[in-house]
């Protein structure tokens, strides 16, 4: 029916709908004029009219507007009665509202939707009962909360939560202050007590979490009333709220004060001093009506960055007046490292009252070390991780607090404490204006480019001396400044003498057990771990850690910071069993001082998780963390940071144990949801993609991978600049996927140019830039440069042998490489040499089934086999067999193993249980497919060279027949060694689709050079001599590679690659020869004579 | 953010630029789906999403408390209202093929079956005839849709055309009556 119809009609069956029904179906058939089917069609309109249709589209799909949002006000709420509305926002609706029992008029906060779950209630309920027992005039009471019916001038609504909370009846903080013109003084009076309101609820354990001025209300009596304490986290425990909580919408009315670390999206940081903050920013607010940073016209993230890196405003600035003690105070407050903080609303109440009395204050002027730290900052893109610099040069002055902390707490005299104080700030005063020299040196304008910061240093560091000849504190402070920032910088070997004078110093002039002498013990075996000279560092990490034990007592941040310390340097060892005990140590610490449940408990229980997992002991880990995961679902819901990142270690986990498909939706999972909770540029999120990537590309979807880290890429260049490591890790990561997809040119200049930057920032010896020569090497495998790889594999080893040691398995790890890699290239003999090592330090560091463990003992085992040192290949390989055979899904590694074993005996005359070995192998064989069936089939054919090589050819032609009837017996389809070219094939998740949206799907494929593995190393081709692969045309280079992978396919143009490459008679050419005419075969295809002479090894 | 987004868009949308309205309906989609796939990740098996309080929770996590006026939130379930016919028309359409022994096919969890309350009338017959509804009385089809799918009164839906009340409820009597005739004829 097309428009003009339609209005045809409609005009008609209104002219009717306006007469007399009687006179209706007369007056149709004069309006229809003899249009039938038009008369007939208003007749049923009008039909249908007069019977009411029933319930015919008289529902909404969506209910109305006013309703579905919550702007109805309800009549009541349980048996509460509506009053009025108070107030609104994206947690729900504020309303004054009666009580009946007691009766009271109370503020009812009611939430804008129902509870998640009965677990949800339950735990809402029961911390709000908790809220109800700070009892204190600075704070508004909570009575009761639950879930209620609510009722509507239209019916009643389902359930939804609610809080019933003391009314206050007053105006903001602000409002009053104007309104009362409050001066100064009487200003800093109001916010000493909301200071001492907070600092009561912290006592109870309460933290405010969203303290800003529209919930600090000042009554009649002008008792300031500090609203909603602890709200903010009960609320956000129903993660459909949390998730709310994070949109914009939410955030941008308290953006403004929230500390750093509540930016940065890590609940489990915030404690009471991330409320000092808040109180800060309050106090800044409350002196001069504006804010310390200017926000307002921000997009979020921007907003974000500016708290977290900007220097606050000084107050002096807004208001001269405010200059001095006051600025200092409240700068103090909004300090962005908590650390640096006040240590709680009550030291910050007595500094406010200090300046109150014109009594010195404790905190002391930041304002050169804010112009450092903004030095430091501009200099970030070059040098990297310079903010933590900057942390290092704030802890240098606030030492001399503690010093004075120290002196009266050791000696109780007051004298000495005056004494150590006028020290303390000779000594702060000194250093600053050294510093103060130092930028001013460094200063950008005047010689019109950026100065390094590690010319500033250099220049610095060379004029100490001389500067503070007589003063050796002073100078041991600076030097300290000196030392932490070069080491922040990577320039261990430049920090290293600053750090001992001062160290040597402070020991000397202040004594063992000075606050400061630790701290320099401390921060010199920092030095060294992070160094590598983890020697040097232990006997330093041990003693900082028994000092502060024995000076900061067992539960302080010192002492955790120095535990922290040691357990790092035993993991880098690893000797992880050592780090074991410190880990768990600060678990039950944390347990018994916080209980079970408490989120740093949890993290504690997690790290302890992550130590399992580094050990290899994968069902602890998985225990571990399954629980760990399970609690924190549980406590702070399943989309809380922290459940997210049990997530994400669960995930890594799965990937270690190979369980990809697994790994894989876990990792997409936790990648959406932070993408949906925590934003896209998260930090968090942004490791979730490369986590994420990291198993895509092990399934060998690496197109999706590669995209996915692009993306990571992406983010970090913006959020770290191009060279910082956290870039560099993506990058490289996104170089391992372009190899998988075979951009080896693309690969190796990625490779070659993080290589470049981690010597550059991190030193040719830390572990990352290793980790790249390693990565790189693969690539030059691949590219057929296998000199420039051994290189590599061998600058890593020797980096590592420095830097690590010998027993780290890192340095084992090289060992395997190169071992193998020198097997690969003929020279059995070096190839054990290392693999003796690799296996050495592998199997005292991993579980024997650990993969490592396995390909370096199968490796040693057949370079021993190559040298005919056979008795001691024997025994490798019977712990091998009866490893695989304790194991499910290591057949293929059995039938190999047992092949192997088979040739080691026939090669000492043994024949005893050759016929056992061998028979078992074959059974299993047939139990396998794809890559691991044809592999099999090759190491058959390896154990028949063997015996044909011994001079054995009546057993091998007797095994040859017998494995014709294997064939035979049976269906053609599975003979050995069948199967096709083994591919691994891996579900595509469907999950896929919403993680990497445009993510071309990739042809699975696998390599045995980035996956290295016994069941697909080429090392059983025996020993082989390339043909100086460097110079081959690449092609030739690429297909001969694809010949070895996948036997078979590519026929004869492969071979005659191959030969080309790694000539005729090599062991390359052999092998692929003999597995080309096992395929055959398998396939009934008659073996062809082919071009290219085989010889055996 | 797409939140952000959202609040321009609304605001753009607010003061009539045309094509903010179109690029409203796939964030609004998009973030119904999303938050859908979330409610059902934690509700047990068997559990029926309300198209309703999917919108309101869609909208507190879009818009939040920045109230983008009447306009605004009319132009937002405007978008909700289009999206929330294409979530419903596919969950009919899958109904139906299961039915017909369509069989189960392996969908991306995206395309996923989400299990949302369907209303009692037939959405499928009732989206034939609004389709061809748009097609020839493009003003009554819009009716329908602020209306109906997007729950705004009449007296809204009014506001939301810029005409007078009286005459959406005489066009809305109207398109009831002639759609109910297009169904009642399909079933016939």
């Amino acid at each position: 029916m097309d428009g003009a119809r339609i209005q045809q009609a409609e005009q008609i069956f209104r002219e009717l709908l306006a007469v007399d029904p009687g006179q209706r179906s007369s007056l149709l058939v004069t309006r229809c004029a003899g249009d039938e089917p038009l008369r007939a069609f208003v007749a049923r309109l009008l039909d249908h009219d007069a019977a009411g249709m029933g319930d015919f589209m008289r529902r909404p799909v969506i209910a109305g507007l006013p309703a579905a949002l919550g702007l109805e006000t309800p009549r009541r709420v349980g048996s509460y009665t509506v009053l009025r509305e108070i107030g609104r926002g994206g947690m729900g609706v504020v309303y004054e509202a009666q009580q009946l029992s007691p009766r009271r008029t109370v503020a009812l906060k009611l939430m804008p939707h129902g509870p998640a779950s009965e677990d949800a209630l339950r735990r809402f309920r029961q911390e709000a009962e908790a809220l109800g027992r700070v009892e204190h005039p600075g704070i508004a009471r909570i009575y009761e909360a639950g879930s209620a019916e609510v009722t509507t001038d239209t019916g009643a609504n389902a359930a939804r939560p609610f809080l019933a909370m003391e009314l206050v009846s007053g105006e903001t903080l602000a409002e009053h202050a104007r309104r009362r013109r409050l001066g100064v003084r009487e200003r800093l009076e109001l916010l000493a007590r909301v200071c001492d309101a907070v600092h009561h609820a912290h006592q109870k354990g309460v933290i405010h979490r969203d303290l800003k001025p529209a919930n600090i209300l000042v009554n009649d009596q002008g008792q300031p009333k500090v609203l909603d304490f602890g709200v903010a986290h009960i609320i956000a425990d129903d993660p459909a709220s949390a998730a709310m909580r994070t949109s914009t919408g939410q955030l941008l009315g308290t953006l403004a004060f929230m500390s750093p670390e509540q930016l940065a999206g890590n609940p489990w940081r915030l404690d009471t001093r991330s409320d000092v903050y808040a109180l800060g920013v309050v106090a800044f607010h409350l002196l001069t009506g504006r804010l310390p940073y200017d926000v307002a016209d921000l997009p979020i993230a921007a907003a974000a960055r500016r708290i977290a890196e900007d220097r606050p405003l000084p107050l002096g600035t807004v208001d001269r007046a405010l200059r001095g003690d006051v600025q200092t105070t409240v700068a103090k407050a909004l300090e962005k490292d908590p650390a640096q903080r006040y240590a709680s609303a009550h030291a910050f109440a007595e500094d406010i009252r200090r300046c109150l009395r014109d009594e010195p204050i404790a905190a002391h002027p930041p304002s050169v070390l804010y112009q450092w730290g903004k030095f430091a900052r501009r200099n970030r893109a070059l040098v990297g991780g310079l903010a933590a610099a900057f942390a290092s040069l704030l802890i240098g002055l606030s030492a001399a607090a503690y010093g004075l902390a120290w002196a009266s707490h050791e000696r109780n005299e007051k004298a000495a404490a005056l004494q150590a104080e006028t020290l303390a700030r000779a000594e702060a005063e000194a250093v600053a204006a050294f510093l103060a020299d130092m930028l001013s040196a460094a200063d950008p304008k005047r010689d019109g480019r950026e100065a390094r910061v590690i010319d500033v240093l250099d220049a610095a560091a060379a004029g100490v001396d001389e500067r503070f000849n007589a003063q050796p504190l002073p100078q041991a402070r600076v030097r300290h400044v000196i030392g932490t920032t070069y080491q922040w910088l990577g320039a261990y070997d430049r920090a290293e003498p600053h750090l001992r004078w001062a160290r040597q110093t402070r020991q000397e002039l202040l004594g063992e057990r000075h606050p400061d002498a630790i701290e320099s013990l401390h921060e010199l075996g920092a030095l060294y771990n992070e160094w590598g000279r983890f020697a040097d560092a232990e006997p330093l990490n041990v003693r900082a850690l028994q000092l502060s034990r024995a000076v900061h007592g067992d539960v302080s941040p010192q002492t955790h910071a120095a535990t922290h310390e040691l357990a790092l340097l035993y993991s880098r060892q690893g000797r992880y069993a050592e780090a074991l005990p410190l880990q768990k140590e600060a678990l039950a610490l944390s347990r018994r001082l916080l209980g079970e449940d408490h989120a740093a408990t949890l993290t504690s229980a997690n790290g302890l998780g992550v130590l399992y997992r580094r050990l290899g002991r994968y069902d602890d880990a998985l225990a571990v963390y399954d629980a760990t995961l399970a609690a924190r679902r549980r406590t702070l819901g399943a989309e809380h940071a922290d459940t997210l990142v049990s997530m994400n270690n669960l995930a890594h986990l799965y990937r270690a144990l190979g369980r990809y498909d697994e790994a894989l939706e876990l990792h997409a999972h936790t990648l959406e949801t932070r993408r949906r909770v925590l934003s896209d540029a998260h930090p968090h999120t942004i490791m979730s993609m490369d986590n994420t990537a990291m198993v895509l590309a092990d399934l060998e979807h690496y197109d999706q991978a590669r995209a996915l880290h692009l993306e990571a890429l992406e983010h970090k260049r913006r959020i770290y600049g191009d060279d910082a490591p956290e870039t560099l890790v993506s990058l490289n990561n996104l170089a391992v996927a372009c190899t998988g997809l075979e951009e080896y040119d693309q690969a190796a200049q990625i490779h070659e140019r993080v290589l470049a930057t981690r010597r550059r920032v991190l030193g040719d010896e830390h572990q990352e830039t290793t980790i790249s020569m390693d990565n790189l090497a693969q690539v030059l495998l691949k590219l057929g440069r296998l000199d420039d790889a051994r290189g590599l594999f061998q600058e890593s080893l020797e980096a590592r042998r420095r830097a690590l040691g010998e027993r780290h398995p890192l340095f084992a790890e090289s060992n395997l490489r190169l071992g193998r890699l020198l097997l690969a290239q003929g020279d059995p003999a070096a190839a054990a040499e290392r693999l003796d090592v690799a296996l050495a330090v592998l199997s005292a560091t991993l579980p024997p089934e650990n993969q490592k463990v396995r390909q370096a003992r199968f490796a040693l085992a057949r370079a021993l086999h190559l040298l005919d040192r056979h008795d001691q290949a024997e025994p490798l390989l019977r712990a091998a067999l009866d490893m695989a055979a304790r194991q499910d899904g290591f057949a293929a590694e059995w039938v190999r193993v047992s092949l192997m074993l088979a040739a080691v005996l026939a090669a000492q005359e043994r024949h005893e249980e050759l016929d056992e070995l061998i028979t078992g192998a074959f059974e299993r064989a047939l139990t396998l497919d794809g890559r691991a069936r044809t592999d099999a089939a090759g190491a058959f054919d390896e154990l028949l060279e063997t015996l044909r090589r011994l001079g054995r050819t009546d057993l091998a032609d007797e095994w040859e027949n017998r494995r014709r009837r294997f064939d035979r017996a049976d269906d053609g389809a599975g003979a050995l060694p069948g199967g096709g070219p083994g591919r691994r094939q891996s579900q595509v998740l469907p999950i896929h689709s919403q993680v990497v949206p445009n993510a071309a799907s990739s042809t699975p494929r696998s390599d045995w050079l980035t996956t290295p593995s016994p069941s697909t190393s080429p090392t059983h081709c025996g020993p082989l001599q390339p043909k100086s692969p460097s110079t081959m045309p690449r092609s030739d280079w690429l297909t001969a590679l694809s010949a070895l992978r996948s036997p078979g396919h590519g026929g004869s143009t492969s071979m005659r690659a191959a030969a080309r490459v790694f000539g005729t008679g090599s062991a390359v050419t052999t092998i692929w020869s003999r597995s080309l005419s096992a395929v055959r075969r398998a396939n009934g295809v008659p073996n062809v004579a082919t071009s290219v002479p085989v010889r055996s090894v | 953010m797409s939140d952000e987004l959202i609040t321009r868009t609304l605001m753009a949308a607010s003061r009539g630029e045309p094509r903010a309205a179109d690029e409203l309906l796939p964030l609004v989609y998009d973030e119904l789906r999303r938050l859908a796939h979330a409610r059902l990740a934690r509700a047990p098996r068997g559990t029926t999403l309300q198209p309703t309080a999917l919108v309101h929770e869609a909208y507190l996590r879009l818009v939040g408390d920045r109230d983008p006026g009447w306009n605004g939130r009319a132009h937002f379930f405007a978008a909700a209202a289009r999206a929330m016919r294409n979530i419903l028309v596919d969950r009919a359409r899958r109904k139906a093929s299961v039915k017909h022994g369509g069989g189960r096919r392996r969908v991306a969890m995206d395309d996923a079956d989400l299990p949302i309350e369907l209303p009692n009338e037939d959405v499928l017959a009732l989206d034939e005839a609004l389709t061809r509804l748009e097609a020839a009385d493009p003003r009554k089809a819009r009716i329908v849709m602020l209306h109906y799918f997007g729950g705004l009164t009449l007296e809204e839906t009014a506001e939301a055309l810029d005409t007078s009340p009286r005459t959406v409820e005489r066009e809305w009597r109207f398109t009831r009556a002639f759609l109910f005739t297009q169904l009642a004829g399909q079933q016939a």
